[in-house]
């Protein structure tokens, strides 16, 4: 029975994604072991049929798509909408935030509320137009400070460590808002948990779209990490959740 | 015309910019609709989605990612979508062992066409019925290597999950796709040839 780990190196050989180190285990191993060189030969096949299976559409396919464009409502109203909803998101987050900083839940490093609060805002601003923005947000954040209040509660035990933390703890916190979970992060650099998350850059910050395997990766290997989520976080499909990472803005 | 200047001339509402832009990707985000629904009909509903969703949110592209990996991320949740919404309907279940853990799949009604079995051959018909009946966290990540050509890092960024991962997933789904075509007599399993036998 071949092993895992070899059938890990087989397929990784196939990619041409394993390192020299690795090859050259598979490599001594394949001299010696019947079974793995069928599997390869096997995966090798396999491979081969399937890169072979692309489909040509049907014939209209491209013009039925257009068809369907045609009857979209026009560009920019949709353009409006989309930015006016993204900005309304990361004021929401920057209030998730400041929310719990003010309740004393978390004691942010280095700059503090007012370091953070306005990056954020100002992205918001630029998206949104200036007229809508403010009174927009205002709203937006009263709705999810008060959605939040529950959360915070009940991260209140966790929380409460956190204020008698050192200036150097970095801390996150997430918010299901308009069923759309949307957080800050604090941190000095970009979490290896998130190097690999499609991300769109804002003004003194970044934000990534993350999914629940993400969050789990970032609190495993961010040990320090203080993260505020809601209990059910579970991001649906084809609706994203944001994490905005605030830079240190020294 | 340079690809990125497709997309901003698309973005700023373009229809020509963007019917280029679809007839460059058509075959790859219909194959891989194809591919993870198991049938004309619906990847043809699907792609076409994918295609009119891409045009809607086509402003909010910021080239942080390659506009392939943008698009077939669109084209795979909606394909998830949909595979999820079958589930409710009609819908075959597998009970599956995955690290340790018992999950539950769902795998798509797979209704090839009369003409279509006339044209493909034995052996294509037998993978796409055992691609078909793959998880299909393995599926789409087979297909997005194999059929769509996408890097690890596209898939990771397809997907939402580390490179890491997608390599172990990879491997795991090129060894589920070989013992289900094992099981049904349509791998020949031996050293000396190893082509997948049609069924």
């Amino acid at each position: 029975m071949c092993s895992e780990q070899m059938k890990l190196l087989i397929s990784g050989h196939l990619d041409g994604c394993n390192t020299p180190k690795q090859e050259a285990v598979l490599a001594a191993h394949l001299q010696e072991c019947a079974e793995c060189r069928r599997l390869l030969n096997e995966y090798e096949a396999i491979d081969a049929e399937l890169s072979e299976m692309t489909i040509t559409p049907p014939a209209g396919f491209s013009a039925n798509v257009m068809k369907a464009i045609s009857q979209e409502a026009p560009r920019p109203q949709k353009a409006k909408k989309h930015s006016f909803r993204y900005g309304t998101m990361i004021a929401a987050a920057a209030a998730v935030l400041i929310l719990a900083v003010s309740a004393g839940h978390i004691a942010l490093p280095k700059g503090g509320a007012t370091a953070i609060y306005p990056s954020a805002v100002d992205k918001a601003a630029t998206e949104d137009s200036a007229a809508e923005a403010p009174a927009e947000a205002t709203e937006e954040e009263s709705y999810v400070m008060a959605d939040m209040e529950q959360t915070t509660l009940e991260t209140k035990t966790a929380a409460g460590n956190a204020s008698a933390q050192s200036a150097n703890v970095d801390c996150a916190a997430l918010a299901n808002t308009e069923g759309r979970y949307v957080g800050l992060l604090y941190a000095d650099s970009t979490p290896e948990a998130l190097k690999h998350a499609s991300s769109t850059p804002l003004s003194g910050g970044r934000m990534y779209t993350i999914s629940q395997d993400v969050l789990m990766g970032l609190k495993e290997q961010y040990p320090e990490l203080e993260l505020y989520s809601p209990k059910d976080f579970a991001p649906e499909e084809g609706k994203d959740a944001y994490l905005i990472l605030v830079n240190d803005p020294a | 015309m340079e690809e990125k200047k497709l997309i901003q001339q698309a973005a700023a509402g373009d229809t020509a910019a963007f019917e280029a832009l679809v007839l460059r990707y058509q075959t790859q985000v219909y194959s891989l609709a194809y591919r993870m629904v198991g049938n004309e009909a619906d990847a043809q509903d699907l792609a076409q989605e994918a295609f009119v969703r891409a045009w809607r949110a086509l402003d909010s592209f910021q080239f942080s990612s390659q506009f392939s990996t943008w698009l077939y991320r669109l084209t795979s949740n909606i394909c998830i979508d949909f595979l999820r919404s079958q589930k409710k309907r009609k819908h075959i279940s597998l009970t599956v062992l995955q690290d340790d853990e018992q999950q539950q799949w769902d795998m798509p009604d797979h209704r090839p066409l009369p003409e279509e079995q006339m044209i493909v051959t034995q052996e294509r018909e037998a993978l796409a019925k055992a691609i078909a009946a793959l998880d299909p966290e393995y599926r789409q990540v087979l297909i997005l290597r194999i059929v769509n050509d996408c890097s690890y890092q596209q898939i990771s960024e397809i997907m939402g999950i580390r490179e890491g991962t997608v390599k172990s997933r990879l491997s795991r789904a090129r060894e589920q796709l070989r013992k289900k075509l094992a099981q049904s007599g349509n791998f020949s399993g031996s050293s000396s040839s190893n082509s997948v036998k049609g069924g």
